[in-house]
């Protein structure tokens, strides 16, 4: 990568980008490095004439200023700005992973980090007895018995309404309300979208990886039949290691948050091992010097 | 996130009684504060700032956009802003000072400089919250939580259509004082208040209170201007030092 551009900021604030070649062997300058493609709203992005303006960005008198501060994605003529840290904006299809902050009349209203609550109707849920019967008052009377406020739910995002609603649902075996285990909340940015968000790591814990950037993470599998079954039956109880495993885990993906790096099984799992191999209790790996120490030596494994 | 993080950088801080601050000695009339700002304060907001100008301080937080509740159906394509405005026991101002600074004004005013910049219309059926605390009050807080305001909002990630900076001058004696203490707003006549839209250029609002003649109108709209683009600076050096911590540079 000879190819470096430098960045000035003049008088105006607007940002007047010039290319200059640069070796990669001189000490580069990490600001102009970083204001290749970094920018704070109201930054002026410089653009090849007929480009298309894409999320993050809006046109003034044919100039592309970005309203959010992030990095500029350029893919062919679609130009945005993805901010590194922001709500999540769901796509159908996401897995989400939400905690209800409400019960209504026939629905769940579900927090799921985006800018809007997420709703789960009764309807777009598999109830006990027959997946495809017809929803009684009865039903809705006994909402509180399947999901209450608090509770943690896996569902799957159905539609995008036109005013930025979202809309869940749980009809699959594979969804449905969490329970036993660690929930992880990082920047929903760094999940990478992959097509298993339900997996095994190899350390024997499962994890679910919520495309907003909610993580869970639980030693048995979470539950397969939950509708069939209503919140009544045992869960088995997490054994000691299992909740060690768990916390090193968890620990390992706030370190991988911290540092913005991607987060996924082999990134964790990094981590996770790294710090096992460093002899390092699950309680002392956020220790600020360990964490610092933990990190460079997982960047050395080469992974990164 | 937790605070340690931070290093805490050069915070300007003038104890009061040890150094005289008075304009005479240390500044020009046309001179600012030194400034101080830092965002993502406060680790359980979307995003928050802190502005310090020796001793005026103020701190902003930023929830939203937040899922509107309650039945009221007004304004249900664009997002509104609610401020808050409040004060600390200990920010300098006496029981009866505190009285006269109509806070609900305050607000009204920091949630109109907001709309200017917030597209609103990105963020339907939704409010943001915006939070101010004066930790400290050395005169220009006003302007300081325009400022701080839109750090914050900048910080939390909400859509914004340019960076804005706010200053405010004071007549004390027949002399405009740019960025004015406390004792110097007491002492005046009159003051001006204009937030300044760094990219465009334009003004946003003009807020002025007591007496000024039309051609010191003008001179202290345009000296106002000239400390918010050097504000304005300051505000985007700030989100710019965020952005690269955030990668992890």
């Amino acid at each position: 990568m000879n190819e470096m551009v430098d960045v000035e900021v003049d008088d105006h604030c607007t940002v007047v980008v010039r290319a200059a070649t640069r070796s990669r062997t001189e000490d580069v300058d990490r600001s102009s490095e970083l204001g290749q493609m970094c920018v704070v709203a109201g930054d002026q992005i410089h653009v090849e004439p007929g480009f298309v303006r894409g999320r993050g960005t809006l046109t003034e008198s044919g100039l592309l200023i970005a309203t959010v501060g992030g990095v500029v994605d350029r893919v062919n003529k679609l130009v945005s700005v993805r901010p590194l840290v922001s709500r999540y904006t769901p796509e159908i299809g996401d897995v989400v992973i939400g905690r209800v902050v409400e019960v209504s009349q026939n629905r769940w209203k579900l927090d799921v980090d985006a800018r809007q609550e997420a709703v789960l109707m009764l309807s777009a849920m598999n109830l006990p007895g027959g997946a495809q019967r017809r929803r009684t008052y009865e039903d809705e009377l006994n909402m509180r018995s399947l999901i209450k406020e608090e509770d943690l739910i896996s569902a799957e995002v159905q539609e995008l309404k036109q005013d930025g609603g979202i809309a869940l649902h749980t009809r699959s075996m594979k969804y449905g309300r969490l329970s036993e285990g660690q929930l992880v909340r990082v920047k929903s940015a760094l999940i990478k979208r992959q097509k298993k968000r339900f997996q095994m790591l190899p350390c024997e814990i499962h994890a679910i990886f919520g495309n907003n950037g909610y993580i869970w993470l639980s030693e048995e599998e979470p539950r397969k039949e939950l509708e069939e079954q209503g919140r009544n039956t045992e869960t088995p109880k997490t054994s000691l290691d299992g909740r060690r495993r768990i916390s090193r885990l968890r620990n390992s993906i706030l370190i991988l948050n911290e540092m913005s790096m991607t987060i996924h099984a082999q990134t964790i799992m990094d981590v996770y091992i790294t710090s096992e191999q460093a002899g390092l209790r699950e309680f002392e790996m956020l220790r600020q010097n360990v964490r610092e120490q933990l990190i460079e030596r997982v960047r050395n494994r080469g992974n990164f | 996130m937790g605070l340690r993080e931070f290093d805490y950088g050069p915070l300007v801080s003038v104890e009061r009684g040890t150094e005289v601050t008075t304009r005479e000695r240390k500044r020009q009339w046309n001179e600012l504060r030194p400034l101080f700002m830092r965002t993502r304060m406060v680790s359980h907001a979307a995003g928050s700032s802190y502005l310090e100008a020796e001793n005026s301080k103020v701190i902003c937080s930023v929830n939203g956009p937040l899922a509107n509740t309650g039945g009221r159906t007004e304004a249900i394509e664009r997002a509104k802003i609610s401020c808050y405005i409040s004060r600390t026991k200990f920010c300098g101002l006496e029981d009866d000072e505190l009285e006269k600074r109509a806070t609900t004004e305050y607000e009204g005013i920091v949630c109109r400089a907001l709309e200017s910049i917030v597209r609103v219309e990105q963020y339907p059926k939704s409010t943001i919250e915006v939070h101010v605390l004066v930790i400290e009050d050395d005169g220009s807080t006003l302007s300081a939580a325009i400022t701080c305001a839109c750090l914050a909002l900048a910080d939390a990630k909400i859509e914004l259509r340019e960076l804005m900076a706010c200053c405010s001058v004071v007549n004390a004696n027949g002399q405009l004082l740019l960025d004015p203490t406390l004792d110097e707003e007491k002492e005046a006549s009159g003051s001006v208040l204009v937030s300044y839209l760094a990219t465009s250029g334009k003004v946003s609002t003009v807020f002025q209170t007591g007496q000024l003649a039309y051609d010191e109108m003008a001179q202290a709209v345009e000296l106002t201007i000239s400390g918010a683009r050097e504000i304005a600076v300051l505000v985007r050096n700030c989100l710019r030092q965020r952005e690269s911590k955030d990668r992890g540079l």
